[in-house]
């Protein structure tokens, strides 16, 4: 999968490709208006992450609209995902009707980033990537169902989201704070009270395991949880 | 009181005295010079009779028709010297009794003294004052109808200037309307008022504009750094060999990357808010809503072993669905954050009135500035102290009234629009 991180804060795209490289991302980093043309302009991208905050560069109309804009006329605006520290509604709709695929705004989780993305690329790509193969697991992300080595597993809605999240963070450290912002949104402010994420994890993972699966949902202490995997020879 | 009803006031009442007394000072003077005349004539009546008994050595005749009414008493001795008065003597030509200036000197005559008495009606005084009275309140009269009148035409048209100046300024709105334009008028006063207006407004819209302009740079700024941090915080705890204490570390670090996200995210909101950027409402089913939100923090309110109950009528409200969601996300949180565990929270929906009420440790709070900004139950309190006046905010813009009530034991908010 390739990837372009058209981010201008040097020190975030290094986080945000450190971050996505282990997922079989290749990503690349472009810090400034011109940059990013050139990119776009010569190569096509899976996903491409735009901050649509850009800086203008040399007096040129150099902000991410104004990207999207081109990628827009060039056929290319499929995949796009828009990062912005302006959480503001006007921009989001704007950015969507020029036709990006979603819009996220700073400050956010890596984890979250990754989720979508992952969506981003399974909308587009539809064909035979509408499942989520997981170790033992599959979810079939179309009919929202997971199957596991005994057959379908009952899992609640929250469960199965959760679950599609961990997926899009295989092997990674995630914290119960970024699961209830998924989960639940960013707008409940929950009083850091998040031990009741503690009861959907416990009966994701007895539904898992019940349904022959290895219980892959590790707790890391003092932080989060951890979906591992083990690389399959 | 309007300005120009107060001058009309003074200015009539100025004007009344001024007449009574510019009136009684011309009476009083026409009287002393009426009188000065009277007793010339009547010093002349003196010098006429003392003449006639020098030259004939009698008494001069009377007659019944002379207007003055002269009388001699002989008196045994010499009488007081000359002097004048005012009496009141029966009047022939009247046939009434009638004010009078009197005489009275004395005269010697066949070597016997007589007191020589010439008295001279004063009737044209009376009429004199007459007079003076009816001119005086014609004239008031007169007077005051024309003030009325120029005071309803002139006044008010000379003043438009101002008032249209005060109609501008009512309407002034910081950040909304722009600057304001004034009428323009070849009076000086009203002419530099204006102009002072229009420097005091536009100065203070530019104020607002770039205090508007620097919280949003402010908060967004502040958000890229953010990110960072929590980026490198999520790479961080990727560390297969972190240890307890790294973990704890990282923890609270993330703790507070979180509570300065709330807080500038809070304070953009707020900014947003009062420049008026949620303008566009529609109509929303509020049942419907509320109903969403309950399925939201259901999962919450269950882990805090918090029950709720609520009585929903159909309601339709005509609000911003971003500020209405933002609402009543501040509001049902702020109910579970502060209470109880096994406590309640009653949610109740009627006509035009919606109750948020719930049980918790305090007794009832500070009504003045529950609504203020940083406004803490404690110190060590975990939230910003911004949610209730984002409430607020909200409610004001969307012209809600907003009431805080404590009745046994139940922390209420009433909203009414």
């Amino acid at each position: 999968m390739k990837l372009l991180v058209i981010e201008d804060q040097m020190e975030l795209s290094r986080s945000i490709c450190a971050y996505l490289k282990k997922d079989n991302f290749i990503c690349e980093p472009a810090y400034n208006f011109n940059d990013a043309m050139e990119r776009i302009q010569t190569k096509n991208y899976d996903c491409i992450l735009l901050d649509i905050s850009l800086p203008m560069t040399n007096g040129q109309m150099g902000n991410g609209l104004h990207i999207l804009n081109e990628l827009k006329e060039m056929g290319k605006v499929d995949g796009v995902l828009i990062i912005s520290a302006k959480n503001s509604l006007n921009d989001k709709l704007e950015g969507l009707n020029l036709g990006a695929d979603d819009y996220l705004s700073k400050p956010f989780h890596l984890p979250e980033l990754s989720a979508r993305i992952n969506a981003i690329i399974r909308r587009k790509s539809f064909e035979g990537k509408n499942k989520i193969m997981a170790g033992d697991l599959v979810i079939h992300l179309q009919d929202k169902i997971v199957k596991g080595k005994n057959g379908e597993i009952d899992l609640t809605r929250k469960e199965y989201e959760l679950l599609v999240y961990f997926a899009s963070n295989i092997n990674k450290v995630v914290t119960k704070e970024a699961i209830v912002e998924h989960l639940w949104g960013e707008q409940i402010d929950l009083n850091d009270n998040h031990d009741f994420i503690y009861t959907h994890l416990k009966n994701l993972r007895k539904k898992l395991v019940q349904a022959g699966c290895a219980d892959n949902i590790k707790v890391v202490y003092g932080m989060g949880y951890k979906f591992t995997i083990n690389e399959q020879p | 009181m309007k300005l120009l009803t107060r001058y009309s006031l003074i200015n009539l009442l100025v004007m009344v005295v001024i007449f009574f007394v510019s009136s009684l000072t011309l009476f009083l003077f026409i009287k002393v010079i009426l009188l000065r005349e009277i007793d010339g004539d009547l010093g002349g009546i003196e010098t006429k009779i003392k003449e006639y008994v020098t030259q004939y050595h009698a008494l001069p005749n009377l007659y019944a028709l002379d207007e003055e009414q002269i009388n001699f008493y002989p008196t045994g001795e010499q009488p007081a010297a000359r002097e004048f008065e005012m009496i009141r003597l029966y009047s022939n030509r009247e046939k009434k009794m009638h004010n009078f200036r009197k005489i009275s000197f004395p005269l010697r005559f066949n070597n016997n003294w007589y007191k020589v008495t010439v008295a001279k009606p004063l009737e044209g005084m009376r009429h004199l004052s007459h007079t003076l009275l009816t001119i005086s309140v014609f004239t008031i009269l007169i007077t005051i109808l024309i003030a009325i009148v120029i005071n309803r035409f002139l006044l008010k048209r000379l003043w438009k200037p101002f008032y249209h100046s005060l109609e501008v300024m009512r309407n002034f709105k910081l950040g909304k309307t722009g600057t304001p334009v004034f009428p323009k008028t070849t009076i000086q006063e009203f002419a530099f008022m204006n102009e002072s207006l229009l420097m005091a407004t536009e100065k203070a819209e530019q104020d607002y504009l770039l205090l508007r302009e620097f919280t949003e740079n402010a908060s967004h700024e502040i958000q890229t750094p953010l990110s960072i941090i929590r980026s490198k915080l999520d790479m961080m705890i990727q560390e297969e060999d972190l240890s307890h204490k790294q973990s704890e570390l990282a923890r609270s670090a993330y703790t507070s990357v979180k509570k300065l996200t709330r807080l500038n995210q809070s304070l953009l909101l707020l900014a947003k808010i009062e420049n008026h950027q949620f303008e566009a409402t529609e109509v929303i089913n509020l049942k419907g809503k509320i109903e969403e939100k309950l399925e939201q923090f259901s999962e919450l309110w269950e882990s805090q072993h918090i029950k709720v109950c609520h009585e929903l009528e159909e309601v339709t409200v005509y609000i911003n669905p971003e500020l209405l969601d933002i609402l009543l996300n501040n509001l049902l949180s702020n109910a579970s954050n502060h209470n109880i565990p096994f406590g309640h929270i009653f949610i109740k929906l009627e006509g035009s009135k919606l109750v948020i009420s719930n049980t918790g440790f305090a007794g009832a709070l500070d009504q003045k500035r529950l609504f203020t900004r940083f406004y803490k139950q404690s110190l060590n309190s975990n939230h910003n102290g911004l949610g209730l006046s984002i409430v607020k905010q909200i409610t004001r813009v969307s012209l809600i009234n907003i009431n805080y009530l404590f009745a046994s034991g139940l922390h209420s908010f009433v909203l009414n629009w």
